[in-house]
C-alpha cells in the first residue's frame, strides 16, 4: 500500500464518518420530536356498545344481564328521549318501611355528625342514616315522562373503614343493567402539613386525611369505565326505585333522577361564550402547580418528586414533593381537584407539564372546571403518550389548543382517570375469553382430555380428531376469534397513538395462534394448554388496558400559543446526572432524615443507631413518630438506618468490623435464631418489661426466637391464612357451604372439578407444616434435637398433604389471583397479600366473596383445629450494643399496642388498603379497617396460630421436605421411602450442627432445666 | 567471578564505580543492591502487585490458614486440624456430587470453549482486516452481556411452558407435544446450563488469540511458503500454533480457573438449592457453607482443595504451553 492510498483511505473515512454522525444527530432529532406527545384523533370514542355473535339471543333480550353500553344501544335504537324537565326528588326518609330490608342502624339523621369537635354534616330529619352491613331501601316514584335520567345523590359518609359505600339499583324489581349492582359514593381526602422538612431540608411527606361533608355524585361507573354518567330510562307512572346501601355507613338525603347534561361542541362552547381573538388573555402566563390537590377521591394518589431538571420545585438537590400521579394514578375514576386564580375575564390556553408512565400507554382524563365539563372533547380528553416531559397545552387533533373562557377569580379544575375508548376492546376481550372458555370445554369433554396436576390438559397426542364433525361451527369460531384479536389489536395502537403498549403483544399471540388453529383444526386439542395459556394472557391485558397512568408538575393558563422550556435536553441531563453523582458522595442516602426537634439539651441524649428494612416511604412514617414520641418521650435519639434488601447480610458485616447498630427491625424470622446461637443477640426475654409486652401477642409467635431458654428476638408482623371463595359461585350457583374440615374440601371437590373449577391450595413445603399440626404432629421433638418428620402422625400428613395434588389433582402451579377473578378457581386458601390484591385491584369482584378459616381437622372430641402458622419479621438486639436498656425501650416503644396501632393506620392512610400493616400485635390487628366478618376470621385463624420452634440445622427441614415432595408428587416416588430419606439427611445435618455448638441434651432450654 | 563479569556487561568500563548504598559482598546486600537498581521497575509493577497483595495473595492465605479452624463470621476462630479436610473427602456426599458437576461441566465446557476460541479467532484472522472488528466484536459480546442475555435470552429460551421458545418450537414441528421442563428435570439442569457457559466462553481467551493472530510475523509465511508450506492448515500447525503459544498458555489458564469456578450461572438459572442439587457445583457448595451456614473454616476447606485442582491443572498447562528453555 502506498502512502497516497493510505492518505485517500484516511480522508474517506473522516468524511464518511462526519456523514454517519450528521445522519444519526438527524435520526435522533426526528425520533425525539416523534416522541414529543402529539394529539391524534379519536374515533369510536361513545358509550355504545355493539353486541357481537358470541352473546346468546335469551341473553340479549334481558337488559338485568346486559353490559350498560349494550342497554345503551337498545335505547338509543328505540329513541327514548332524553329528560329536560325538574328533578325528580325523593328523600331519604321517604322510604317504604314495610317493603325495605332495613336494620336498627337505619333511621332519621337527628343528630349532628361531629368530627374532631366539628360538625360535618348538619342533621336533617328528612336524611336516612345507613349501615355497614346491607341495607335496602324501596321509594315509589312518580315519574312523568317515559325517558332516560341520570341518578343524583346527595349524601355524606361517616368515618369507617376507609372504603367507599357500594350501592346498588333496581328499578321495579329488576336490574337495569348489569354494572347497576355496585355503584359507589366516594370518599374524600385532603393533604395537610405539606410544608415540613427535616434536619437536611428535604421535605417530609405530606399526611392526609379524610374530608366530611355533604356530597353530591351523579351515578356513573366507578372505575370510570364509562364516558359518561349513566342514563336510566324510567317508564311513564308510579316506578318502585330500589336502592341498597352496604359496606360503608352514612346519611343519604336525596335521591334525585335529573335532566342529563348534554356538553357542547367545542364550536358551540366558543358561540355561547362568544368567543373573539381580541378577547384572549394577553398577559403574563401563569403558573400553577398541581401537587397539591385541595381535594380527591382515593387515598393512594398523591405528591411525588421527580428529579428532571425542570420540574418545578427542583427535586435534584434536596429532595421536594413536587409532582402529582405518576404510576400509582392509573385507576379509572380516581380523581384530584385543584383551584387557581384566574387575573382578568377572557380567553385563556391551558396546558399541563406531564409525563406518561408507561410506554406507548396514552391516558385519558376528564376535565371539568368548576363542576361542569366545558366541552364534550373534556370528557374523556386523552394525554397522549409522552417520552419524557411535555409542556402541551389541552388541544384538539390538528394539535390546535382549545380556548377555555375563565371568569376573573378563583376556579376549580377536577380531573378524573378514565378508561377511553379502549373499554370497546376490553368488553370484546371478554366475551371472546367466555366463548373460548366454553369451547375448550366443549373440546376437552369430547377428546376425553384428562387434567394433571399443575392444572394443563394431557390429550392424546397421537389420535387425529375430526373436530368438525362435532363442533361444526370451530372454524366460525376460531375465525372470528382472530379477526377479533386483530381488530382489537389495531384498535389498541389507534387509542394509544398509533404504538401499541407491552399489554397489546398477548393480543397479537392471541390472534395469530387462532388463526393458525382455524386452518388446522385437527391441531386444536394438542394445543388446549397453548389456548389457555393464552387465555390467561390476554386476562392480563384486560387489567392493563385500563390503567392509565400520568404525572403532572404545572399548569399553566396563558395567551394563546404561549409556551416556555419544559422539557429538559442532552445538557440539562447532564447537569442533573452531575449534580446526582456529587450527591451520591456527599448525601448518605440510607439515612432518613429527622424532623427537627426543639430540646436544648438534645445533645447530651444517647444516641441508638436502629436498621429497618423496609421502603423509604415507611421509613419517613417511623422516623416522624420516633421524633415526634419516641425521642421526645424518652430523651433517646435514634439514627434510622434504611438498609435495603437483606439487612441480615448488612448487620453480619457489620458486626464483625465491630460497628453493628444497636436495634434491627422488620428482619426475617429465620435470622435472630442462627444470630442468637453465636452470640450476636441479646435476649430480650431478661429485660424488664417483656412478659406485659408479650401479653398482647400470640404465644407460638416467639417458637421460632427460642433458643436455650431464652428469646433473642421480638415478632414485629406476622401474617394470616384464610380460605377465600366465590360467593357468587360456591353459595349461590353450586349450593355449597365453604368448608370446615380437609373432609368436606374433599367431599367438595368432585362437584367443583366435575363443573370445570378447582381448589386451589399452594404447593411448597410450607403448606405441609399445617397438615403436620393439625394431625398432631411437630417439625421437631420437644427438645429440638431430631427430627419428627419419622412419626405416623408426620407420615399420615405428608400423605394426605402429596394426595391432594396426586389424587385430587389441584393444581399445584396456578395464578389464584388471576383465576379467582375469572371463576375458575373459585376458592382456595391464600393471606393477607392476597387480601390487598382483591380489595384493590378486583374491583368487580366487590361483595362477591368472602372469607373463612381455614380447613381443619376434626378431633376425636367434635372440635375442629385448624394450626396454621405465619411468620412475619420481627425486632433484635444486637450483643455489641453500649446502650441495651436504651435498645429495649426502643423495641418496647416499637411493639407496643399504641405504635403498633398509630403505625398501621399511618400506613394505611398513607397508602391505602394495598399496603395496609399486618402487625403481629393482636390489640393492634384490632383496630385495623377490617370488616367485622373479616376480622372474626383473622382472630379465629389466629387463635390456631402454631409455628415451630427453630433449631439447629433447621435450614434442612426446608430443604429436604421439598425434595421429598417434588419427588412424591412430581416424580411418583413413594411417599413413605421419600419422607425416610428427607428424615436422614435433616437429622445428620442437625447432629452435625450440635457438635458444632456442643449441645447435647437440649436447643430449646437450658441443660439444667431440661429434666 | 560471576558477579564481576555481569556488572562488566551491564556497565562500560570507562565509567568510575559508585559508592553503593549496600555492600555487595553479602548475597542480601547484593539483592538488594539489585533491587534499587531497578526501582522504576518496581514502581511501575506497584500498583498491580500492591491490589494482588491485598484482594488475592492475603486473601488465599487467609483462607488456607482459615480452613484449619472453626470459624462462624461472629466468634473467634478455633483450630481444630484436619478436621475440615477430613469431612470434606470423607463425609460430605454433597461435596462429591458438587465435584461430579463441576468436573462434568469442566471437562465439556474447558476444552471445548477453548478450541472454540482458538478456531474462532483463527477464522476471523482470514478475513480482511478492516471488518475484522466487527467479528470481534460479535463475538466477544455475549461473554460481556452474559448477565443481561440471561433473563431476556436464555430464561426465555428454555422456559418450562409451551411458550418458551425452545419448547415453542419443538411444539411447532411436532417433535414433541408436552413442554420439556428443562430447567426442573434433574438429568436436564447440567446440559442447560453447559449450553448457556458454552455461548458466551468466547471471553478475554478470545481477545488475546485474536491479538496473538495478528502478531505473526508475516514473513514467516513467505519463508514458510518457500519450504512448501502452501495451505492454510498447514500454515496454522507450522506457524500460527507455535508463535502464538503465550497465548494459548494465558487463555489456557483463564479456561481452567472460569470452568472451575462455576457457580454464578447455576444458581441464576436453576436457583441455589436447586432441584435435588442438579446444579450444586463446588462453588455453589462453598457459598452454601459461608452464607447459608457460617462455617467459614469448612468453606476455606473447601476453596483450598478448589485452588489446589486449579493451580494443578495450572502447572500442567504451563507444562504444555510454557517456553521449553
Amino acid at each position: 500500500m502506498n502512502k497516497k492510498k493510505k492518505q485517500k483511505i484516511v480522508r474517506y473515512s473522516i468524511a464518511a464518518s462526519v456523514v454517519v454522525l450528521f445522519v444519526i444527530a438527524i435520526i435522533v432529532s426526528i425520533v425525539t420530536k416523534d416522541l414529543e406527545a402529539k394529539q391524534f384523533e379519536q374515533k369510536r370514542n361513545t358509550d355504545v356498545m355493539e353486541f357481537n355473535p358470541f352473546i346468546e339471543n335469551e341473553r340479549r333480550l334481558d337488559n338485568s344481564f346486559l353490559e350498560y353500553g349494550k342497554v345503551l344501544s337498545k335505547y338509543l335504537s328505540a329513541g327514548y328521549p332524553l329528560y329536560q324537565g325538574n328533578p325528580l326528588e325523593l328523600r331519604g326518609m321517604d322510604y317504604i318501611p314495610e317493603k325495605s330490608t332495613i336494620n336498627s342502624d337505619v333511621k332519621a339523621f337527628t343528630e349532628d355528625y361531629v368530627v374532631d369537635g366539628e360538625v360535618a354534616l348538619e342533621a336533617d330529619q328528612t336524611a336516612v342514616v345507613t349501615s355497614t352491613s346491607k341495607v335496602t331501601l324501596v321509594y315509589n316514584l312518580d315519574v312523568p315522562e317515559t325517558a332516560l335520567y341520570n341518578l343524583e345523590l346527595l349524601y355524606g359518609l361517616f368515618s369507617g373503614k376507609s372504603a367507599n359505600m357500594l350501592i346498588g339499583l333496581t328499578i321495579n324489581g329488576k336490574q337495569p343493567f348489569i354494572e347497576s349492582s355496585y355503584f359507589e359514593v366516594k370518599r374524600m381526602y385532603e393533604f395537610y402539613e405539606y410544608d415540613r422538612y427535616d434536619d437536611e431540608g428535604n421535605q417530609i411527606r405530606a399526611k392526609q386525611r379524610e374530608v366530611f361533608g355533604w356530597q353530591k355524585a351523579v351515578l356513573t361507573h366507578p372505575d370510570g369505565f364509562y364516558r359518561n354518567p349513566y342514563l336510566i330510562l324510567l317508564q311513564k307512572g308510579t316506578n318502585t326505585i330500589e336502592i341498597s346501601f352496604s359496606r360503608e355507613a352514612g346519611v343519604i338525603k336525596t335521591i334525585s333522577f335529573v335532566a342529563p347534561t348534554v356538553n357542547p361542541t367545542y364550536d358551540e362552547y366558543l358561540n355561547m361564550n362568544g368567543f373573539s381573538e381580541d378577547k384572549i388573555y394577553k398577559g403574563e402566563a401563569k403558573q400553577i402547580e398541581l401537587e397539591v390537590p385541595v381535594l380527591k377521591n382515593d387515598i393512594t394518589i398523591r405528591a411525588e418528586w421527580n428529579d428532571d431538571y425542570y420540574s418545578y420545585p427542583p427535586s435534584y438537590d434536596l429532595l421536594h414533593y413536587n409532582i402529582f400521579g405518576g404510576a400509582r394514578w392509573k385507576d379509572g375514576g380516581t380523581s384530584a381537584k385543584w383551584t387557581f386564580e384566574v387575573p382578568e375575564t377572557g380567553w385563556y390556553q391551558l396546558s399541563f407539564r406531564y409525563s406518561s408512565s408507561v410506554t406507548y400507554v396514552a391516558a385519558y382524563r376528564e376535565i371539568k372546571i368548576d363542576g361542569a365539563i366545558p366541552f364534550e372533547d373534556m370528557e374523556e380528553y386523552c394525554f397522549p403518550y409522552s417520552d419524557g416531559w411535555v409542556l402541551k397545552p389541552l388541544m384538539d387533533k390538528d394539535q390546535k389548543p382549545f380556548m377555555f373562557y375563565l371568569e376573573e377569580g378563583t376556579h376549580e379544575i377536577e380531573i378524573t382517570a378514565k378508561v377511553g375508548p379502549l373499554r370497546h376492546d376490553i368488553q370484546r376481550i371478554e366475551e371472546c375469553i367466555e366463548s373460548i372458555s366454553s369451547l375448550v370445554r366443549r373440546i376437552t369433554q369430547l377428546v376425553a382430555a384428562t387434567r394433571q396436576a399443575d392444572g394443563s390438559y394431557a390429550v392424546q397426542a397421537n389420535m387425529d380428531w375430526d373436530l368438525q364433525e362435532y363442533i361444526p361451527d370451530i372454524v366460525e369460531l376460531l375465525e372470528s376469534y382472530s379477526k377479533n384479536f386483530y381488530e382489537i389489536y389495531d384498535n389498541i395502537k389507534e387509542a394509544n397513538g398509533g404504538k401499541a403498549p407491552y399489554y397489546g403483544s398477548a393480543i397479537k399471540v392471541a390472534a395469530e395462534l387462532f388463526k393458525s388453529l382455524a386452518e388446522d383444526t385437527e391441531e386444536v386439542p394438542g394445543a388446549i394448554n397453548e389456548v389457555n395459556d393464552t387465555i390467561a394472557g390476554i386476562s392480563n391485558t384486560i387489567i392493563a388496558a385500563k390503567e392509565q397512568p400520568v404525572a403532572f408538575d404545572y399548569m399553566i393558563i396563558s395567551e394563546k400559543g404561549y409556551t416556555q422550556k419544559a422539557r429538559s435536553g442532552f445538557w440539562q441531563n447532564l447537569y442533573v446526572g452531575a449534580k446526582k453523582f456529587y450527591w451520591s458522595f456527599v448525601k448518605d442516602y440510607s439515612a432518613i432524615g429527622a424532623p427537627i426537634i426543639e430540646d436544648e439539651d438534645i445533645d447530651k441524649y444517647p444516641t441508638i443507631s436502629v436498621y429497618v428494612a423496609t421502603g423509604r416511604e415507611h421509613v419517613e412514617i417511623l422516623r416522624r413518630m420516633i421524633s415526634d414520641e419516641f425521642t421526645r418521650d424518652h430523651r433517646i435519639k435514634v439514627d434510622v438506618n434504611m438498609v435495603a434488601g437483606g439487612v441480615e447480610g448488612q448487620i453480619m458485616l457489620r458486626y464483625v468490623a465491630g460497628n453493628a447498630p444497636d436495634v434491627a427491625i422488620s428482619v426475617g424470622a429465620g435470622t435472630p435464631f442462627e444470630y442468637a446461637i453465636r452470640g450476636a443477640l441479646l435476649p430480650l426475654n431478661q429485660f424488664e418489661g417483656f412478659e406485659e409486652l408479650k401479653k398482647s401477642y400470640i404465644d407460638d409467635a416467639f417458637n421460632p426466637y427460642l433458643y436455650k431458654g431464652n428469646y433473642y428476638a421480638f415478632p414485629e408482623t406476622q401474617s394470616w391464612v384464610a380460605l377465600f371463595y366465590r360467593t357468587d359461585i360456591i353459595v349461590d350457583e353450586l349450593q355449597l357451604d365453604p368448608p370446615d374440615t380437609w373432609e368436606d374440601v374433599y367431599e367438595m371437590l368432585p362437584v367443583l372439578q366435575e363443573k370445570g373449577y378447582d381448589f386451589y391450595y399452594p404447593y411448597a413445603p410450607g403448606n405441609y407444616i399445617p397438615f403436620l399440626f393439625q394431625h398432631g404432629g411437630n417439625v421437631y421433638d420437644e427438645h429440638a434435637m431430631t427430627s419428627s418428620l419419622d412419626t405416623v402422625e408426620a407420615y399420615n400428613a405428608f400423605k394426605e398433604y402429596a394426595d391432594l395434588y396426586i389424587k385430587y389433582k389441584i393444581p399445584y402451579a396456578a395464578n389464584f389471583y388471576q383465576r379467582f377473578r375469572n371463576g375458575t378457581i373459585p376458592i382456595g386458601i391464600d393471606g393477607h397479600g392476597f387480601f390487598s390484591q382483591l380489595m384493590v385491584a378486583a374491583p368487580e369482584l366487590k361483595g362477591k366473596w368472602d372469607m373463612a378459616p381455614i380447613p381443619g381437622h376434626k378431633l376425636s372430641d367434635g372440635s375442629v383445629v385448624r394450626y396454621a402458622g405465619g411468620l412475619g419479621t420481627c425486632s433484635i438486639i444486637i450483643s455489641s450494643t453500649e446502650y441495651p436498656e436504651e435498645a429495649w425501650k426502643f423495641i418496647q416503644w416499637w411493639s407496643s399496642d399504641e405504635v403498633q396501632t398509630q403505625y398501621g393506620q399511618e400506613v394505611e392512610a398513607t397508602f391505602g388498603v394495598a399496603s395496609r400493616w399486618n402487625p403481629a400485635n393482636v390489640e393492634a390487628l384490632k383496630t385495623l379497617p377490617y370488616t367485622e366478618k373479616e376480622m372474626s376470621v383473622i382472630l379465629e385463624q389466629w387463635s390456631h396460630f402454631k409455628e415451630a420452634h427453630n433449631t439447629l440445622g433447621g435450614y434442612y427441614t426446608h430443604r429436604y421436605l421439598n425434595t421429598a415432595l417434588n419427588q412424591t408428587i412430581l416424580q411418583g416416588k413413594n411417599a413413605r421411602i421419600a419422607l425416610e430419606d428427607a428424615v436422614k439427611e435433616i437429622n445428620k445435618e442437625m447432629l452435625r450442627k450440635q457438635k458444632e455448638f456442643g449441645i447435647t441434651d437440649s436447643v430449646l432450654y437450658p441443660s439444667d432445666s431440661s429434666n | 567471578m560471576k558477579k564481576e563479569k555481569k556488572e562488566k556487561n551491564m556497565r562500560p568500563a570507562e565509567q568510575k564505580p559508585k559508592k553503593r548504598l549496600f555492600n555487595v559482598e553479602t548475597r542480601f546486600g547484593y539483592t538488594m543492591h539489585e533491587v534499587w537498581r531497578y526501582k522504576l521497575s518496581y514502581v511501575l509493577v506497584a500498583p498491580f502487585f500492591i491490589l494482588f497483595t491485598i484482594f488475592t495473595l492475603i486473601p488465599l492465605i487467609a483462607s488456607t490458614v482459615l480452613s484449619f479452624t472453626y470459624f462462624n463470621f461472629l466468634n473467634p476462630p478455633v483450630f481444630t486440624g484436619w478436621d475440615n479436610y477430613v469431612y470434606l473427602f470423607v463425609d460430605d456426599p454433597l461435596f462429591l456430587k458438587a465435584f461430579n458437576n463441576t468436573m462434568f461441566y469442566a471437562f465439556i465446557v474447558g476444552p471445548v470453549g477453548y478450541i472454540a476460541s482458538y478456531f474462532f479467532a483463527w477464522f476471523i484472522n482470514q478475513i480482511p482486516t478492516r471488518v475484522r472488528p466487527f467479528y470481534v466484536l460479535a463475538f466477544y459480546a455475549p461473554s460481556l452481556t452474559a448477565g443481561v442475555a440471561m433473563s431476556v435470552v436464555w430464561l426465555v429460551m428454555f422456559a418450562d411452558d409451551s411458550q418458551g421458545y425452545l419448547n415453542s418450537i419443538l411444539i411447532q414441528m411436532g417433535l414433541i407435544y408436552e413442554p420439556i421442563q428443562w430447567l426442573k428435570d434433574v438429568n436436564l439442569i447440567m446440559p442447560v446450563i453447559i449450553i448457556i457457559s458454552l455461548w458466551s466462553s468466547l471471553g478475554t481467551g478470545f481477545l488475546s488469540f485474536v491479538a496473538g493472530f495478528t502478531n505473526v510475523d508475516r514473513d514467516l509465511y513467505d519463508a514458510a511458503a518457500v519450504d512448501g508450506v502452501v495451505s492454510r492448515f498447514q500454515r496454522l500447525i507450522y506457524i500460527d500454533i507455535p508463535q502464538t503459544m503465550p497465548q494459548l498458555l494465558f487463555a489456557a489458564i483463564l479456561q481452567i480457573t472460569g470452568a472451575f469456578t462455576v457457580g454464578a450461572i447455576s444458581q441464576q438459572i436453576v436457583g441455589h438449592p436447586s432441584p435435588e442439587d442438579a446444579g450444586l457445583t463446588i462453588m455453589l457448595h462453598l457459598s452454601d457453607y459461608s452464607g447459608q451456614r457460617f462455617e467459614l473454616g469448612y468453606a476455606s476447606a473447601i476453596a483450598v482443595v478448589l485452588t489446589g485442582i486449579i493451580i494443578l491443572l495450572g502447572r500442567t498447562a504451563f507444562k504444555v504451553f510454557g517456553e521449553k528453555e
